[in-house]
């Protein structure tokens, strides 16, 4: 009984170290570089290598994690690092997060999000079976 | 300014607008774009030159680039400068989701070019003769066409059969087969086109044949054949932004003995090059 009050003290106090205020979430900002990728046709993947910088207080272990992707982009401890670079290729977008983790690199708490989008020069017209462009 | 085609470009342009805009597929979506720019270019004409045997040399140059498409509904209008397509306004008779057939009203194949008129094609008879061969090789015609083009979409490959004929001098027909496919290699696309087309007497004729009242010392009288030439076609465009493309092409054409044997051509093949940069609107 007295061991399972101190594993849930424990646990309270993990979770509130893990989880940033608001202070600190407010001072955090994740930026992408640039924030769009043009593609010609609509519909196609675009190529572009994203810069992804960032500014924050918060201390432990830090990833960012590409919405969908089962492994973060880049993870560190502290200030260690302040930007990585991402090879995007998209035909929708991508979304990125900044997330605090615990040791086995769960995410416990995001800090700040930012997107990429594609957009296409010719975006107006419908893709024809298969997505043929003939200008 | 007027619309206008040289004589030496044309026949070397003659193409039932292969890929031009046809942005039809499973369903037609009415809308269209406005392309303009400018581009640079360098030509190897098939034809003779006025003051030796050898054929012509590569012009080179600057102009303005203009393409654009436009649906509405069945309807539609399209085109664009250089390159293997023509000027089209036509009507979509039917489709399904990767082929269609279309019925094109007015068609002007090839390459339209907007410049000043040099108003040689009227040298009389008793000119001399360097006037006239002048005339021959400088006069300026314009193809009115009619007929029906098919598309089948296979994925990224295109198949396509055309078949016009010229209303306007002779109804010479122009039959065509091509098939195009294209790539993307990062943010480059390439587009791959070659085909066949076979060009009837009567509009070889019109292009390249000398009539007996128009022959002179050099050029003797010639009556077109029907003639086949190959041609292949390969673009390249990359986004420069939003709004902005980087665009060129490079097209070859190969032609048959019923345009060869004309003597105000020099050589089989055909060379133009384009490198421009165009506003998507």
């Amino acid at each position: 009984m007295c061991s399972d009050k101190v594993i849930l003290a424990l646990m309270v106090l993990c979770s509130t170290v893990a989880v940033a205020d608001e202070a600190i979430r407010d001072t955090t900002r994740l930026e992408a570089r640039p924030v769009t990728c043009v593609a010609v046709h609509r519909g196609q993947t675009c190529f572009k290598r994203i810069r992804l910088s960032w500014t924050t207080r918060m201390t432990g272990r830090l990833c960012v994690l590409r919405d969908g992707a089962a492994e973060p982009l880049v993870c560190w401890m502290g200030g260690a690092r302040t930007d990585w670079e991402h090879d995007y290729a998209s035909a929708d977008g991508e979304r990125y997060r900044l997330v605090v983790t615990d040791a086995d690199g769960v995410p416990l708490d995001t800090l700040a999000t930012t997107s990429v989008d594609t957009v296409w020069v010719y975006r107006g017209r419908r893709s024809v079976s298969g997505g043929w462009r003939l200008f | 300014m007027s619309l206008h085609k040289s004589i030496g470009t044309l026949l070397s342009m003659l193409l039932a607008s292969p890929f031009v805009a046809a942005d039809t597929g499973g369903a037609l979506e009415s809308g269209g774009y406005l392309e303009l720019g400018t581009a640079v270019y360098a030509e190897r004409s098939i034809r003779v030159r006025l003051d030796g045997e050898d054929r012509r040399p590569t012009d080179t140059g600057a102009g303005l680039y203009v393409a654009g498409a436009w649906r509405k509904g069945r309807a539609f209008v399209e085109g664009r400068r250089g390159g293997v397509d023509g000027a089209s306004l036509g009507v979509t008779l039917w489709y399904d989701e990767r082929r269609t057939l279309e019925l094109l009203a007015a068609h002007l194949p090839g390459s339209v070019k907007i410049g000043f008129r040099v108003g040689e094609d009227d040298v009389g008879a008793d000119s001399d003769d360097r006037d006239r061969n002048a005339a021959l090789l400088g006069r300026d015609q314009v193809v009115g066409t009619s007929g029906l083009r098919y598309r089948e979409y296979r994925g990224d490959t295109l198949l396509q059969a055309s078949a016009v004929a010229d209303w306007q001098h002779g109804n010479g027909l122009l039959l065509g087969l091509h098939v195009g496919h294209r790539w993307q290699l990062g943010n480059w696309n390439l587009q791959g086109i070659v085909g066949l087309q076979g060009a009837g007497a009567d509009l070889v004729d019109y292009i390249y044949g000398v009539d007996e009242d128009e022959a002179t010392t050099r050029f003797a009288a010639y009556r077109g054949e029907d003639t086949l030439f190959g041609e292949a076609d390969l673009k390249i465009t990359r986004a420069l932004g939003r709004d902005w493309v980087l665009r060129s092409s490079l097209l070859v054409r190969h032609f048959g003995d019923g345009i060869t044997d004309s003597p105000l051509v020099a050589a089989a093949d055909a060379l133009s090059a384009e490198l421009g940069v165009a506003y998507v609107f």
